[in-house]
């Protein structure tokens, strides 16, 4: 993990009416690491993503990857910059098969690459995922657990730098769950950056390098897992929430 | 609703023999009349593919291409009637000039929600009929406009000798499936088709929505600009009916009954509803409500157009037959 | 000049009525309701057929406002709630919407004849207000609008029906869990906005003739007034009807009334080239 900041928020705020989703939020996510974000139910956690990528324009602050300003650029755009992310919902291309679906993220997503690389890409992901064999398959008929593997797979197609993930874990067994954070670990380790939101706190403590939580659109806390658990803080937002921190993986 | 359009070996033959069975028709028919409907049928569905492209496909909701039709024919006849240039480079201009005018109303409206293209298609209809209702030295007004038609070596295009017109009818709804063709099966075609399952995915890979978007509906206005630049020479009068909202619900009840999004549905819908129209002609004056009515009824229980329904009918007869033998319910 | 731009304001106010109505179901059935044009040369001819059979003003205008009602609770069960939960509702409900329209403008056609008609207003005259004149059904307009505005925003705000409208549009789900009806609030919204479309035409009817397609070019204007107001914005609402108003009778002025048409024109584009979230729109950071 190097030291220099691959994405920076400056007071970005948004507003849906007279409420804010997100307030003033600035954050720093070194490139390299894994990056946490935590929050109970409505605290602005999917929001903060959505405009990070534009899909949702931030009323307010300015965004920067690697000191170039994305916050007023579209989201295709922002793509090609190097920042992929996943849904909390699984959003797919339905209609069309696994192999498509991916090719579609290469296609677009990944800018000056000829179309055997591409498609050498692809490949290689199908097998990382753990997809091979199901190249043909609707991408409507997987059940959740690969549908949300297919998601990680499209964004991996685009060839990020930045990989945020949306609540990952949610859905799925201990076991798919597992089998989740393993590829998070695996990806990190070839150099992804990693931003994730997860509700399972034991699991987001154990992979993170750093934790953010927030509540009501507004950073309560940030650091190491180490010291966002003994905020007094977040340990009244979890009220009584306990979980164990058994090491690095 | 938008089925997967894989060309299977029984496709091939199917639309080989259709093509066959168009190209011959002339020397089948001796009804002048006939072949009137026969090209006006193959005009809209020139027109209507294009709209389904755009609509069906690539998720853009508008109802420009009857506007898109006049504008080529009224450019047509005016570069004909006013400044007598040639009927085939009228065609040119019919398509160049609908083309441009796509890009106008396109560029504002496709980069931003949905609903601004239908207002803004909504105040062309109304803007264009305006226009050509008041530059009456141009078009002609209400009284219509003169277009004279083509001419090529010593081939008579005439209204009692309809086949040379009924070919380049057919040429150009040839060329128009081809075109719509390539552009669904290449990338920009897959990536519209993508946005349909779920826009917010497709432009988080990288699509640039707007780009395709703006491509496929002008390459669409062009096609039927040229469409309608070929009516006029054919009519040889067009006038404001031409802007009648009636020509909307039309091109609607021809997509919808022959199935929104699928690849020949509004073809055959074009000629199921100008013939039936044509059946029913006494009852002209209740044409647009019957035809209204049918879109609603269709919509809602056959979404996937009629023809599909026709398609699966002989399945249903055998479930019904095997549900009988059974003697009780048997689940499909 | 002065007798100008308070025939602008009046104007105004009517586009309000119709721009109001289609907010209001943008707003809670998040689609647009095309036949609201329809609905418009409907009201001005049932107002025209309870005239003509000698019913006085105020009882016929109330029938048109019953009978809209009405009809608008038939609108939204045949071309809108057939379409929910089911794929493609915005595309299913454009093309039933823009279909219905045409029948009810063929339907008016067929019953009344094409010819243009006469419709009276309320009061017939006219009034001189010293530095000009006016009709006085212009007069009257300027009093009925305000009152019916009034009207729908005490129901809005203050009767139950109304919050329940208001939480549909927010939160249907929300509205569905708190034991809302959102069927039954989708069809009091198309009746409503039934309603005023019936009373703008009833308003329009005296100062334009009665066809059976003159509702479609209100319509235009009321789609051009929501995206200028900002979709959502009921202040943006009557601020573009206004401006929408003024500009169309001062280019009538000026330019002649030929242009009308093609400058407004230019207006939805130039707006959509540079502010496509409106006057009063949340702003947009351009993307």
């Amino acid at each position: 993990m190097n030291q220099s900041v691959i994405l920076r928020l400056n007071k970005v705020s948004r507003y849906f009416g007279s409420l804010a989703a997100v307030k003033e939020m600035s954050l720093e996510v070194f490139g390299g690491e894994i990056f946490g974000i935590a929050g109970p139910n409505g605290s602005g956690k999917t929001t903060l993503i959505n405009t990070i990528t534009h899909i949702v324009p931030s009323n307010s602050g300015e965004i920067y990857f690697r000191e170039k300003a994305i916050h007023d650029l579209p989201t295709y755009s922002i793509c090609h910059l190097g920042i992929a992310r996943t849904f909390q919902n699984p959003e797919l291309f339905g209609s069309m098969p696994v192999i498509d679906n991916m090719m579609l993220g290469a296609i677009y997503g990944m800018k000056h690459a000829t179309g055997s690389e591409k498609i050498g890409h692809v490949k290689g992901i199908l097998k990382s995922v753990g997809l091979e064999g199901r190249e043909s398959t609707k991408a409507g008929s997987l059940v959740i657990g690969a549908k949300k593997r297919l998601m990680i797979a499209i964004a991996l197609a685009t060839h990020p730098q930045i990989l945020i993930l949306d609540e990952p874990c949610a859905g799925l067994t201990a076991i798919e769950s597992k089998e989740i954070i393993a590829l998070i670990g695996q990806l990190n380790r070839q150099g992804i950056t990693i931003m994730v939101i997860e509700h399972n706190m034991k699991v987001l403590m154990n992979i993170s390098n750093r934790v953010m939580i927030m509540d009501h659109g507004v950073k309560i806390c940030e650091g190491t897992p180490d010291d966002v658990s003994k905020d007094p803080q977040v340990i009244e937002i979890y009220l009584g929430k306990k979980y164990i921190r058994r090491g690095t993986s | 609703m938008i089925t997967n359009g894989s060309v299977t070996k029984g496709s091939i033959i199917k639309y080989g023999f259709l093509l066959l069975l168009m190209v011959l028709l002339p020397y089948l028919i001796e009804d002048n009349y006939i072949l009137h409907l026969l090209i006006v049928s193959l005009v809209w569905a020139n027109v209507v593919t294009n709209w389904n492209l755009t609509l069906g496909y690539g998720g853009m909701f508008h109802i420009a291409q009857p506007t898109f039709l006049a504008v080529g024919a009224y450019m047509a006849g005016i570069s004909a009637a006013r400044w007598g240039l040639s009927p085939w480079i009228c065609l040119a201009i019919g398509g160049i000039g609908t083309f441009i005018t796509s890009i106008i109303i396109g560029i504002p409206s496709l980069r931003v929600k949905g609903i601004y293209l239908i207002l803004l298609t909504f105040a062309l209809h109304f803007t264009v009929s305006e226009v050509v209702f008041h530059l009456k030295d141009y078009t002609g007004g209400s009284m219509g406009l003169t277009v004279p038609t083509f001419q090529l070596g010593s081939i008579e295009f005439s209204s009692v000798n309809l086949a040379p017109f009924y070919y380049i009818a057919l040429l150009s709804l040839m060329a128009t499936l081809v075109v719509a063709r390539i552009l669904i099966r290449s990338n920009i075609g897959k990536a519209l088709i993508a946005t349909r399952d779920s826009e917010v995915l497709a432009v988080s890979c990288g699509i640039n929505l707007y780009r395709f978007k703006l491509i496929t509906f002008s390459i669409a206005a062009f096609m039927t600009g040229i469409a309608g630049a070929f009516y006029s020479h054919y009519v040889m009068v067009i006038g404001p009916e031409l802007f009648n909202f009636g020509q909307i619900v039309n091109g609607f009840g021809m997509i919808v009954v022959g199935g929104i999004g699928t690849f020949m549905g509004p073809v055959l819908g074009s000629f199921a509803i100008i013939f039936l129209s044509e059946l029913f002609r006494d009852i002209e004056s209740f044409r647009p409500i019957i035809v209204g009515a049918i879109i609603i009824l269709t919509l809602i229980f056959a979404p996937k157009g009629i023809l599909h329904e026709l398609e699966k009918f002989p399945e249903k007869i055998k479930l019904l037959f095997v549900r009988g033998l059974k003697g009780k319910k048997v689940s499909p | 000049m002065l007798s100008t731009l308070l025939s602008g304001i009046i104007l105004g106010s009517v586009y309000t009525l119709a721009a109001i109505g289609l907010s209001l179901q943008w707003g809670v059935l998040k689609n647009l309701n095309f036949s609201h044009g329809a609905c418009i040369t409907l009201g001005a001819y049932i107002m025209w057929t309870a005239l003509g059979a000698d019913i006085s003003y105020l009882p016929a205008l109330l029938i048109v406002m019953i009978l809209t009602f009405f009809i608008g609770l038939a609108i939204e069960w045949a071309t809108i709630r057939p379409f929910f939960g089911k794929p493609e509702v915005e595309a299913n409900i454009f093309i039933a919407t823009v279909a219905l329209s045409s029948m009810i403008a063929q339907a008016i056609l067929l019953i009344y004849g094409g010819r243009d008609k006469n419709l009276s207003p309320a009061i017939v005259g006219n009034t001189n207000l010293g530095v000009f004149s006016t009709t006085n059904h212009q007069l009257f307009i300027l009093l009925v609008a305000p009152i019916i505005l009034f009207a729908m925003w005490l129901v809005l705000n203050k009767t139950t029906i109304g919050r329940a409208i208001r939480a549909v549009s927010q939160d249907p789900l929300g509205a569905v869990l708190i034991g809302i009806s959102t069927k039954k609030i989708y069809g009091i919204t198309v009746g409503v906005a039934t309603i005023l479309a019936g009373i703008s035409g009833v308003l329009l009817g005296p100062i334009y003739f009665l066809n059976p397609h003159m509702g479609e070019s209100p319509l235009t204007k009321a789609f051009i007034i929501v995206i200028l107001g900002g979709i959502g914005s009921l202040k943006g609402t009557i601020v573009a009807a206004f401006i929408v108003a003024l500009l169309e009778v001062l280019v009538g002025l000026f330019v002649g009334v030929t242009w009308g048409p093609l400058g407004l024109f230019a207006v939805l584009i130039t707006i959509l080239l540079f502010r496509p979230e409106g006057l009063f729109g949340a702003k947009l950071r351009r993307g």
